[in-house]
């Protein structure tokens, strides 16, 4: 923590107008987020999605084990949040790796940002709609005349889900929500759109039985927390070999974490996550649940974070269904998975 | 003399630990009756399971505190410094008031969520969280201290002309004394803003500060958590402004009981301002104005070399808008949002005016109704609305009522604090003579003190406009899933950038004429009705 009024705190107190100022001062040293340190480790800033929880455990774990290190590399784990921008922070290299879905990222690349998707760590789709135990929402064609509490990013996916399976999105009453699934316990929606592993455990934590089913079933097949760099990344080939062992380290991470999640979520909470005092049993429960979508499909036979044909044109598929443009070749880099692995299936 | 301020001493009420006690007891009560009503909704914890959440929660609060306590005082003390120094600049130099003073407006209208990855990508570390924290106050405390400068005494003012003091010298000697207790009005506005701005900033992802423990609580369902987290916020608002009310009483001890007698003083000095001349001046600085936000915007993109995907030129607003070949389909789109978006603020508005003014009113006649009003309005001002909407939002629908609770919540303390410090702007001679002749407190305030309060009322008009529609956009985006706020944001999911800044500067070019249209009504009535004030 720098002085409270050093220059940079006074620069960053100024309105937009003067951020200007602040610019020409600043360009010049935030400029590149590969700066080689004094230790002559690569400094490389990693942006996730969401807070320091089990969800982000196998890059806690490549870290914690000094897989980064070991790489060359020293790695900052920036923690997301509900209003995290992670598209433009890789896109201005501010970030070098980021964390997203698949269909954000295409929208993004579909009005210009130049981004690449090179490892996917979920790899079934964790987007659920979850109801409550005591008035429960078993399948898509349940929601009809019922109200369903959907964040905004969710909104135009879960209508083309619903025009895909031949309901009428006007038969199903949209409430704006966030990330709390208060409104949904209180009654103010009949169903909400969640993320299979995480909040139904919580709520269960919590003495709130849900039932759920997920929108994979119904065709919603796009990987989540996708790995995302720059095409300028990709195309410097000191910075791709960067990305190689960033991807190679994340392996390793992810596969410490799922052989002993239990062991994993302890460290994220007694380690990375420590100043949100997270409940262990919570997390302990949440890491094993993610595992199920991690260690998923492909992943099983190919290595962690895969990105196999098949799953490739399953995401392309669902795209094109949700009316975003997108190739296999434009949208993802497989090269980097092929000189992390090697041709073996486990690092 | 003397007796008559022990008089007022003691009648604006030395608290008395036993009417606190009961206070609390009070308040405590309520609390339980309304976690026993609620209690299969699940919305109200137990007081005891917060309490309990707090002291689970012990061993991190401290390290959460001061991240979060160091961008907002940071964001506070430059966004505070700024504003009083450009203040001082306006009222010594009106034309660049006249240039600068929309884009002021601009910066406390503008949609985070278009400026939010602007200001990550710019501001390295901790830096965007403390811009957030800066930018929450630095327009209004702008205002307040303007409106301080500008009160300074006509007859004060003639008085030291005529002496042959010079505008320095007044600014020195007269107008920064009469200004403090305006400006710390503002100053006390200001620190619970500022901690919700860093909050907020602190959404945009953090390793650690209260806003990253606030979602991490309501995202898994721990109520109690997200309430004993909801008060220690509303706590250290609380302080903050307790802090600011207590440097104010120290170093403005005259504030509140001035016995000056002020009425009727001189009459404006825009009557001989030419009608056309007034005009002339007018659409310079406005174009002034304009060429100034357009050459600043290209000039951050460019000198940042933001990337384009994100960062939208005017001439890419201007393409969206008119030139491209979808520009009509754009236009109807945001106008039929912003239709929604204007009742939805314009409602919220006035219902946030009259009930701020209302309470204001009783909170100066009556002093002890304040130690209960404040801390309420404080709470509802610190809290974030993301995570205060779904409660206000179960108990109010998500229709045109939810909506204006939102839009009144952010209007009302502003209104609250500014309008009360104007009430209490009245001289006490005038207020004792209407004392004397056997008229009640609330006569007094009828007669006197509505007629002081009237500068700060146009005041806290400029503050609350703009931000009853900051506050109608986010409310549409947190309930009512309709109008601009909800356009912006679902083209933000989707980045759909140039929709989202031409949505932006809908906003911001709506709330600065809305404001422009304040301080024209203003002159003409202050003048007619409060003219001690007017220059």
């Amino acid at each position: 923590m720098p002085a409270p009024f050093s220059r940079r705190a006074f620069l960053s107190g100024v309105g937009g107008v003067s951020l200007l100022a602040a610019g020409m001062a600043l360009s010049a040293c935030s400029s590149s987020s590969t700066t080689p340190s004094a230790s002559g480790l690569a400094k490389v800033n990693f942006q996730l999605g969401w807070l320091a929880n089990v969800e982000n455990m196998g890059l806690f774990m490549a870290d914690h084990a000094g897989y980064f290190r070991d790489e060359r590399l020293d790695v900052t784990l920036t923690p997301g949040g509900p209003s995290v921008v992670v598209e433009p922070l890789l896109v201005s290299g501010k970030a070098m790796v980021g964390l997203d879905s698949v269909d954000t990222i295409a929208k993004a690349r579909n009005e210009g940002a130049a981004l690449k998707i090179v490892a996917a760590t979920m790899q079934t789709n964790p987007t659920a709609i979850m109801s409550l135990a005591s008035a429960p929402v078993r399948t898509l064609k349940d929601l009809v005349g019922k109200r369903l509490g959907v964040q905004q990013s969710g909104v135009e996916i879960v209508n083309t889900v619903f025009k895909a399976n031949g309901i009428d999105p006007a038969g199903v009453t949209i409430v704006p929500m966030q990330f709390d699934p208060a409104p949904l316990v209180a009654g103010d929606c009949d169903a909400f759109m969640s993320l299979l592993v995480n909040q139904p455990i919580q709520l269960d934590l919590e003495g709130v039985k849900t039932t759920t089913f997920t929108l994979a079933e119904y065709g919603y097949n796009v990987w989540a927390d996708v790995l995302l760099v720059s095409e300028q990344t990709l195309a410097d080939k000191d910075k791709r070999e960067l990305i190689v062992k960033i991807v190679r380290a994340s392996v390793r991470g992810w596969q410490d974490a799922l052989s002993d999640t239990d062991a994993a979520a302890k460290i994220v909470v007694e380690k990375y996550g420590k100043s949100l005092n997270l409940d262990l049993k919570a997390q302990q429960k949440t890491a094993a649940a993610f595992q199920s979508v991690i260690e998923a499909g492909d992943a099983k036979t190919n290595g962690l974070l895969t990105m196999s044909a098949k799953g490739i044109a399953d995401n392309i598929a669902t795209l094109n269904s949700l009316g975003i443009k997108a190739t296999a070749e434009e949208l993802f880099d497989t090269s980097v998975l092929g000189d992390v692995y090697a041709g073996k299936t486990r690092l | 003399m003397a007796t008559r301020r022990g008089l007022i001493a003691a009648r604006s009420g030395v608290r008395s630990p036993v009417a606190v006690a009961l206070g609390v007891a009070g308040l405590l009560l309520i609390w339980e009756i309304l976690a026993q009503i609620f209690a299969d909704l699940r919305v109200v914890p137990q007081p005891w399971a917060v309490l309990q959440a707090m002291w689970d929660d012990r061993n991190i609060y401290s390290g959460n505190i001061s991240t979060t306590l160091s961008e907002a005082a940071i964001g506070f003390f430059w966004g505070n410094v700024l504003a009083v120094a450009l203040a001082g600049v306006f009222v010594q130099v009106p034309a660049v008031e006249r240039l600068l003073l929309r884009i002021a407006v601009a910066s406390y209208c503008v949609p985070l969520v278009a400026i939010a990855p602007i200001l990550v990508v710019v501001l390295p570390g901790n830096a965007p969280k403390e811009a957030l924290a800066g930018l929450s106050v630095f327009f209004t405390t702008l205002t307040a201290a303007v409106l301080g400068l500008r009160s300074a005494d006509r007859s004060a003012l003639d008085l030291i002309h005529s002496l042959g003091g010079g505008s320095f010298f007044i600014l020195r000697k007269l107008r920064l004394l009469s200004a403090l207790p305006s400006l710390f009005a503002g100053l006390k506005i200001a620190a619970p803003a500022a901690l919700l701005g860093a909050i907020i900033g602190e959404y945009l992802g953090s390793s650690s500060g209260l806003g990253v423990m606030l979602v991490q609580a309501q995202s898994s369902f721990q109520v109690a958590r997200t309430w004993a987290v909801a008060l220690v916020i509303s706590a250290l608002a609380g302080l903050g402004y307790a802090l600011v009310a207590i440097i104010a009483r120290w170093l403005t001890p005259w504030a509140g009981r001035d016995v000056s007698v002020g009425v009727g003083a001189a009459a404006s000095a825009v009557a001989g301002d030419g009608r056309a001349r007034s005009l002339l001046v007018g659409t310079v600085g406005l174009v002034g104005s304009i060429l100034l936000i357009v050459v600043g915007w290209y000039a951050i993109i460019w000198g940042f070399s933001l990337d384009s995907y994100f960062a939208k030129t005017p001439a890419d607003v201007a393409t969206y808008l008119f030139a491209g070949e979808d520009a009509a389909e754009h236009r109807q789109r945001l106008l039929a949002a912003l239709g929604i978006t204007l009742l939805d603020a314009g409602v919220g508005y006035v219902v946030g005016l009259i009930a701020a003014s209302l309470a204001a009113a009783v909170l100066v006649a009556f002093r002890r109704v304040e130690q209960i009003v404040l801390p309420l309005a404080i709470v509802l001002r610190s809290i974030p609305l993301l995570a205060l909407t779904p409660l206000l939002a179960l108990v109010f629908g998500r229709g045109l009522l939810g909506v204006t609770i939102v839009v009144a919540v952010i209007t009302f303390f502003a209104t609250l604090v500014t309008v009360s410090q104007g009430l209490r702007a009245a001289p006490v001679l005038a207020c004792e003579v209407i004392t004397s002749l056997g008229g009640g407190q609330l006569t007094v305030t009828r007669k006197v003190r509505l007629l002081y309060a009237l500068p700060s009322l146009f005041a806290s008009a400029r503050i609350a406009i703009p931000g009853a529609i900051a506050g109608a956009t986010l409310a549409e985006w947190l309930a009512s899933g309709k109008g601009l706020g909800s356009l912006l944001v679902s083209d933000y999911t989707a980045s759909r950038f140039a929709g989202l800044w031409s949505g932006s500067v809908v906003i911001v070019v709506v709330s600065v004429a809305l404001y422009g249209l304040v301080t024209a009504l203003e002159r003409p009535v202050v003048a007619r009705y409060a003219p001690q004030q007017v220059e």
